[in-house]
Parts: C-alpha cells; structure tokens; sequence
C-alpha cells in the first residue's frame, strides 16, 4: 500500500534538488509534514506546483508543506579563481 | 634446555584455562544490549542492535543534543567497544493549540472576506468561496500557522 512518502515522492525529490536545508518529512496521523528552507521564492512556488498537480486545488488534506525563504541559505557554489592574462 | 612434554602440556592448559576465564569475564552481547536499553529507557524512538561489542543505534532523533546525549549512555554501558549511530535527526511535528490557530487563521484571512475558517484539535476546515488565483497563497499561509490539518472543502472559483 503506497504510503504518503510515495505519494508526494515527486515534490521530496524536487524539495532536495532545490537546493532546500533542514527539510524534515514526517508523518503522522495520515498526514505528511514537510518542512524546510528553500533559498529562492521562484523554488517554492516550483514545490508548491507540483504539490498542486499531485492533489488539484489541495482537496486531500493529507499534506501540511511549510516552505520558508532564505537567501542565507544559497547552496554553495565553488568558483575557480580567475585565469590570469598572459 | 628443551622443554619437557609434561610442562609443554601444563603451559598450554594454563593459556586456554586464561583464556577462556578471560573469555568468560567479557560480557555477552546479549547482556550489553539489555544494559544498553536499561540505559536508554527513557529515550524515544530508537533501538539498538549489539554485535561483538559494537552498539548501533538506529532510529530518530528530535535534535543534535538528543543524538548525542544518547550515544554517551550508550559509549558508557560495560562491553560496549563502540558506538555507531545510525539515526537521523527528524525534528517533531509541531501543531499550534486551538486557541492560538483561530486567532492566526483569522488574521491570516483577513483579506479573504469570503472565506471561512472553522478551527477545531487543529483542524482547519475551509469553506465558502476563494479564487483559485488565491487558492496557493491561502494554502500556504495556513500552512506555516502548524495546523494539524487543512481540509479545503471551500469552492474555487476559476
């Protein structure tokens, strides 16, 4: 029997490709809980369209999705330092 | 001088007599993991599993001082070698009291004049009409309240 987790399986992966920190999903009393900091508010509106797909204008009730944005939390990109001119 | 076959005998039965006393001194894993989770009876939401000495805890955590709280009880029961620690740190669903839910759902949909809200052991229950250019917005302001639940039984107007 396919569990919330698999339900929602599509928005927890895109939730971690986000580059989202401190994503806790849990579930209890056939609800899930997912919450979590995303860096850029065009990723939550991405995870809460999907959660929109998955359950058309949030009619299941099975899901709470509390998706806070914080710049501070940018992953980090490395840079290589620039090429000096000959 | 060689040695004799009788004192190689004696020297050998001593080595396995210490041997096996030492053996028999080493507690077993069943007796560690019982003394393990003597220890951490009050710790919620993990076990642990002993094998030749080696404690792994699996399971969930509500935060980082929990973990590490609990990995040195463990370290600190007789026979435990050592530890790994397998749990994650999951922190706990919180849901907002009822009296505090109605008065931030109310305020949140302030601006929303045709919907309503009843609020009940954290359940929100939505009703009356919202646009559905509106709808993710709503959705999303009730969620950070920490409902229990939201249940959309409003109608959504395209």
């Amino acid at each position: 029997m396919p569990t919330l987790q698999d339900k929602y399986a599509e928005l927890i992966a895109a939730a971690n490709a986000s580059g989202s920190t401190n994503l806790a999903v849990r579930a209890k009393d056939n609800v899930l809980y997912i919450d979590g900091v995303v860096p850029r508010g065009e990723a939550k509106d991405k995870l809460w369209a999907i959660f929109d797909k998955i359950d058309p204008d949030f009619r299941s009730g099975d899901l709470v999705l509390n998706l806070d944005v914080s710049p501070r939390h940018l992953p980090r990109v490395s840079r290589s330092p620039p090429s000096r001119p000959t | 001088m060689t040695l004799t076959t009788r004192t190689r005998t004696v020297a050998s039965t001593i080595t396995l007599a210490l041997a096996l006393a030492i053996a028999a001194c080493a507690p077993k894993d069943a007796d560690i993991k019982a003394s393990v989770d003597k220890a951490i009876a009050g710790v919620q939401g993990v076990t642990v599993e002993v094998a030749n000495g080696v404690a792994t805890i699996s399971g969930q955590f509500a935060d980082s001082a929990a973990k590490a709280s609990a990995e040195a009880l463990v370290k600190a029961v007789k026979g435990v070698k050592s530890v790994v620690d397998n749990a994650t740190i999951v922190p706990p669903v919180v849901i907002s009291a009822d009296d505090m839910l109605k008065t931030s759902v109310a305020t949140a949909l302030q601006e929303y004049s045709t919907l309503t809200a009843d609020v009940k052991d954290g359940v929100v229950t939505l009703t009356g009409e919202v646009k559905r250019s509106d709808l993710p917005k709503v959705m999303q302001a009730l969620s950070a309240l920490n409902p229990k639940k939201i249940d959309n039984k409003a109608t959504v107007k395209r």
